[in-house]
C-alpha cells in the first residue's frame, strides 16, 4: 500500500465515505466558517460542531454510520478526534469527484486521507488538537418552519445582496418573504406562497420577521449542492436555521444570530 | 495553527525544496544566507556579498536586511511572483514585479537558517483598537488603571481642552486620565499637565494619570517632575475584551439554551 500508510501507523480509527463530492462540498461550507475543525468519530458516525471566529455563526454537521461504506473505531475508544486545518482539507478533497470514495486513516498524531477515483491520491498530515467553544448539542424553538428549494433560496440571497448586506426573513400564515431593504428604499424582494413549487412546507406558530447577515449566509449556500430542499427556520430577532440534508443521510445544521 | 520550521545550515537543494514549499503555500520566511542583491528597475543597485537576512511575508513581499540601521537594503512591496532556483552552485531567489517592472535578485552562497512559519496569525490588534475603544473599556471597568477608581465624567470639557476621563479615587481626589494607544511622548505628559494644572489652581485635590502601552523616558520624566503618574495598559489584553464584549452582544452563543 505504499510509504505512507507505513509511515502512519495502526489507525485508531478509518471511515470510507462514498461521495467525495458531496464530502467536498460540507468541507467547503465548513472552511468559510472554521479555520480548524476537529471530526469526532465514533460508532454512531462523524460528527463536526465549530463556531467561526466571531461567534456568530455555529455549524454541525452529522453523519450518520449508515452513510460510510466503511466505519471503524478502535474497541477501546468510545470516540476518536481528528482535527485538521480546513483550508488544508479543502484543499486536498479539492479535486474529488462524485462517486469519488474518501477515506480516513486517523491516528492519535496523523491523518492519512485517501481520495480512490480515476487516480489514487493520498495526503498524510498531522491530527491537530482542536479546541472548540460550541456546544454539543442545541435544540432551539422556532416560530417559523419552512422547506424551500435550494436553488431558490440561494437565489433570494443573490437578489437581496444587489441591494443589501441584510437580508430580512418574514413570514405570516400563508407566505414567506426573503427581502433585501437597500438605501434609497432600493428592495429587493422573493415571495414564496404555498402556491409556487418553490415553498414545499410552512409551518407558522406565530408570524415573524428578522434579518441576518447575507456575507455568513452565503458560506453556506453551496450546501445546496448536496440538498435540493433546505429547512429555514426562525423567529423575529431570534437565530435562522438552515438544515440541509444530503441523500446520503448526512445533515448539516447552520445557526445564524440576527443582525441588529 | 500556525506551523513552524527551521532549516539550520541546509544544502542549497534543501533550502530551495524548503523555500519554493513555503513560497507556494504563503508561509512566512526568515532567510539568514550570505548572499549578493541585485535590484533592477527604478534604479539599479548591487549589494556585493554579506551576511543578510531575507524575509518574504505570506503576501509575497520580500524584504532584505543588513546586519546595520532599521531600514531594509532592499524591498518589493508585492511581486507578481517569486521563484527560487540553484544555479552555478549558488540559490537565487529572484522577485519579479511585474509593473513598474522591478526585479530583485539574491545570489547565496551559504545558507546559514531558514526559518518558515505556515499559516501565522494575524494580529492586528494595534490597527482595531482606537483611543475611544481604549476609554470606553475603563470606562466600562476602572479596575485596569486603579482599584476603586469611580469614572464620573467621560471627555469632560475643561478650559484646556477635553479631559478623556474623569474620576474619583479611593481618598476622594478628583482623578484625571489621559489615554495614549501608541507609545506616549513628552508631550503627553505636558498635556496631563496642563490639565491638572488647570483644577489644582481651582483648589482641588488633583492626580493625574497617564494610560498608555508604553512611554519615552522623556514623558516618565516630565511626569515626575509634574508629580504625575504613569500606568502602563496590555493593548492585546484589552482588545480580547472588545472582542469578548462584541461576542456577548451579537453572538450566537447568547441565543443557545446553557
Amino acid at each position: 500500500m505504499g510509504l505512507l500508510v507505513e509511515e502512519l501507523g495502526e489507525p485508531v480509527a478509518r471511515f470510507r465515505y462514498p461521495d467525495a463530492k458531496t464530502f467536498k462540498t460540507m468541507v467547503d461550507s465548513l472552511a468559510k466558517i472554521l479555520d480548524e475543525a476537529s471530526f469526532r468519530v465514533s460508532s454512531e458516525g462523524v460528527r463536526v460542531v465549530g463556531m467561526d471566529p466571531a461567534r456568530v455563526a455555529l455549524i454541525q454537521v452529522e453523519m450518520p454510520y449508515e452513510s460510510f461504506l466503511e466505519l471503524e473505531v478502535s474497541g477501546d475508544r468510545e470516540y476518536v478526534e481528528a482535527g485538521f486545518n480546513m483550508g488544508v482539507l479543502k484543499d486536498m478533497l479539492k479535486r474529488g469527484k462524485k462517486g469519488d470514495v474518501v477515506e480516513f486513516r486517523i491516528t492519535d498524531d496523523r491523518v492519512l486521507i485517501i481520495v480512490e477515483g480515476k487516480v489514487f491520491k493520498r495526503y498524510l498530515v498531522p491530527n491537530l488538537e482542536v479546541v472548540t467553544e460550541a456546544p454539543e448539542s442545541v435544540k432551539l424553538e422556532h416560530s417559523v418552519e419552512a422547506v424551500v428549494l435550494g436553488d431558490v433560496l440561494k437565489r433570494a440571497l443573490r437578489d437581496a445582496e444587489i441591494v443589501s448586506d441584510i437580508v430580512e426573513f418574514e413570514a405570516d400564515e400563508d407566505r414567506l418573504v426573503i427581502r433585501g431593504t437597500g438605501e434609497g428604499r432600493s428592495k429587493a424582494e422573493a415571495i414564496l406562497t404555498m402556491e409556487s413549487t418553490a415553498l414545499i412546507d410552512l409551518q407558522v406558530r406565530e408570524p415573524a420577521r428578522s434579518s441576518y447577515d447575507i456575507q455568513y449566509l452565503k458560506n453556506v449556500v453551496g450546501l445546496t449542492g448536496i440538498a435540493e430542499a433546505v429547512e429555514v427556520k426562525f423567529s423575529s430577532e431570534k437565530p435562522l436555521e438552515l438544515v440541509f440534508r444530503s441523500p446520503e443521510g448526512s445533515r448539516v445544521r447552520y445557526l445564524l444570530a440576527p443582525s441588529s | 495553527m500556525p506551523l513552524g520550521e527551521v532549516l539550520q545550515e541546509p544544502g542549497l537543494e534543501e533550502a530551495r525544496q524548503a523555500l519554493s514549499k513555503a513560497i507556494d503555500s504563503h508561509a512566512w520566511v526568515a532567510m539568514y544566507a550570505n548572499c549578493m542583491v541585485e535590484y533592477e528597475g527604478r534604479s539599479a543597485s548591487r549589494a556585493t556579498p554579506g551576511d543578510r537576512l531575507i524575509i518574504v511575508k505570506p503576501d509575497g513581499s520580500v524584504i532584505i536586511h543588513g546586519p546595520r540601521g532599521f531600514r531594509p537594503d532592499n524591498w518589493q512591496p508585492d511581486t507578481s511572483s517569486i521563484t527560487v532556483s540553484v544555479e552555478d552552485g549558488l540559490l537565487v531567489l529572484k522577485a519579479v514585479r511585474r509593473r513598474p517592472r522591478e526585479v530583485l535578485i539574491a545570489r547565496c552562497g551559504k545558507i546559514h537558517v531558514v526559518a518558515t512559519l505556515v499559516n501565522p496569525e494575524e494580529g492586528g490588534f494595534w490597527m482595531y483598537l482606537n483611543e475611544h475603544e481604549i476609554r470606553d473599556l475603563i470606562a466600562e471597568d476602572p479596575g485596569i488603571v486603579e482599584e476603586g477608581l469611580r469614572i464620573v465624567e467621560v471627555e469632560k470639557k475643561v478650559a484646556p481642552g477635553f479631559i478623556d476621563l474623569y474620576a474619583v479615587d479611593r481618598e476622594g481626589n478628583l482623578v484625571v486620565i489621559e489615554i495614549k494607544r501608541v507609545k506616549a511622548g513628552e508631550e503627553a505628559a505636558k498635556q496631563l499637565a496642563r490639565y491638572v494644572g488647570h483644577l489644582r489652581r481651582q483648589g482641588r485635590r488633583v492626580r493625574g494619570i497617564l494610560v498608555a502601552p508604553d512611554a519615552t523616558e522623556a514623558a516618565i520624566y516630565r511626569l515626575e517632575r509634574e508629580g504625575l503618574e504613569y500606568r502602563r495598559i496590555d493593548l492585546h489584553a484589552l482588545y480580547e475584551r472588545l472582542k469578548a464584549r462584541a461576542r456577548r452582544s451579537s453572538g450566537i452563543l447568547r441565543f443557545l439554551p446553557d
